[in-house]
């Protein structure tokens, strides 16, 4: 089964009429699915009948002060959909024969012109997956795209890309129960790492930087010719030696064994 | 409980069991690191542990269980490729977290949704994504008949008029519509209003 050129034609006036009433705030209260219902069993489905009911409710529905009145003072909200669906019907013919041609032909060529919009962008349109966003919740999941991002911040030093991969590695994490992937634990606390020396603490926040490094475990350092950072970074300032200790007393950290 | 009240309610003990197996295999499932895909739910198991969960709001860990058994199951039956299985991970999760953090009324099960939809979508990401999109974004339309024809006629690439609605149903989906219908459901629901005119 196919679609007829007819029906093909119909659905574009129904789609163009259906993103019309989305956008309008006025149409909100109006069940305008029911609506068309109405207009296709009325018009059998015949193309142009169709479209000029439509281009009807459009009328109606864009305003001069009087128009926007006029329907208001006829469209309950609480109405049950069936009567409201009539009601709109009826008192959009009362409005277009009242609005003048020039108001009729300003709005028929904005129509035409919005119609071969929304067609075309339809017609291009096709489901995509969804926004990185939606893509940055992994968990033991560990996708290929967001160990390439953390690579590439890696490699290339970029510090927003290195933050941005360190956020949504963390925000998987914390989604999937604190676990991650083998490979994506492998590579947030690598950029934890690259971040914390190459970016925090070559800027002066040797603070924050020693709390991201001791925030990588143990098993990161192992294995792994570590330079002295902690004992480096006291030796050139005694007060930040002291604030080492202090939070060394009261806070887990096992990158220390490996940094000092 | 009394013997006798255990005699007469086999619906309590079912959901006991139910319940005994699921913490069984969950807790050897965690033990194993989360690496033994054999204490995963079969489909059975599955069926009876998310009808048993209906309306329960599932701790972070145990969600990822449900998630990992769903794509255990139907990555044999549709013959789900790696790469496809890691982006539906990605987007159930995403979907069911988002399902339970705001307490949408009308996604009670997020996770039963989602193993319809893996079902229905054969295993296409892009299919159930934009599924799940729509149900987060209406909240309005969600009884599985219509759930069902959606997914299946976007799955066909929009291409099986059989799946658009006709009748009754349209009649029902049509009562429930509103101004904040997702663009495939809108879509969905104009091509039904046409092809409901070739049957009527």
């Amino acid at each position: 089964m196919v679609w007829t050129k007819e029906e093909q034609d119909l659905i574009a006036v129904l789609d163009s009429f259906v993103n019309r009433c989305a956008k309008s705030e006025k149409m909100r209260d109006v069940n305008y699915y029911f609506l068309l219902h109405k207009i296709l069993l009325s018009t059998k489905g015949e193309v142009a009948a169709t479209k000029k009911d439509c281009q009807t409710i459009i009328d109606a529905e864009t305003k001069t002060e009087e128009q926007e009145l006029f329907v208001k003072s006829h469209q309950p909200i609480n109405e049950k959909p069936i009567k409201l669906a009539n009601k709109l019907n009826h008192d959009a013919q009362n409005v277009k024969k009242r609005a003048s041609s020039k108001i009729k032909s300003f709005w028929a060529t904005l129509f035409i012109i919005f119609s071969l919009i929304v067609i075309f962008f339809s017609a291009k349109k096709s489901p995509n997956l969804s926004s990185n966003e939606t893509f940055s919740n992994v968990a033991t999941f560990c996708p290929t795209d967001l160990i390439e991002k953390a690579q590439k911040g890696i490699v290339n030093q970029d510090k927003v890309i290195l933050e941005q991969a360190i956020a949504s590695l963390q925000e998987l994490k914390q989604q999937q129960a604190n676990q991650l992937g083998v490979e994506c634990e492998q590579i947030l606390w690598q950029t934890q790492y690259v971040y914390a020396i190459n970016f925090l603490a070559s800027e002066g926040e040797r603070k924050p930087a020693v709390e991201v490094l001791c925030s990588i475990p143990a098993e990161y350092y192992q294995d792994k010719e570590m330079i002295p950072w902690f004992t480096r970074w006291s030796n050139a300032n005694s007060e930040f030696e002291r604030w080492l200790q202090q939070y060394q007393a009261t806070n887990s950290c096992s990158a220390a064994a490996f940094l000092q | 409980m009394s013997y006798k009240a255990e005699q007469t309610s086999p619906k309590v003990s079912n959901n006991n069991f139910t319940e005994y197996l699921h913490n069984y295999k969950f807790a050897k499932w965690v033990l194993s690191e989360y690496q033994d895909e054999e204490q995963l739910l079969s489909f059975r198991e599955l069926n009876n542990y998310l009808t048993f969960v209906e309306g329960k709001v599932l701790k972070s860990k145990n969600s990822l269980f449900i998630v990992k058994s769903i794509l255990y199951i139907y990555r044999k039956q549709l013959a789900i490729s790696n790469e496809d299985e890691q982006k539906l991970a990605i987007v159930i999760l995403s979907f069911v977290e988002k399902a339970q953090q705001e307490q949408l009324k009308k996604i009670s099960n997020p996770h039963a949704i989602a193993s319809n939809v893996v079902k229905w979508s054969t295993g296409d990401p892009s299919v159930a994504n934009t599924i799940f999109r729509a149900l987060l974004q209406s909240e309005t339309l969600i009884h599985s008949e219509y759930l069902k024809n959606l997914t299946l006629w976007l799955t066909s690439k929009e291409q099986d008029l059989s799946l658009l609605l006709t009748g009754k149903k349209l009649q029902l989906a049509l009562n429930k519509a509103n101004f904040n219908l997702s663009a495939i459901e809108s879509s969905f629901l104009v091509r039904s209003l046409v092809f409901n005119l070739r049957v009527s």
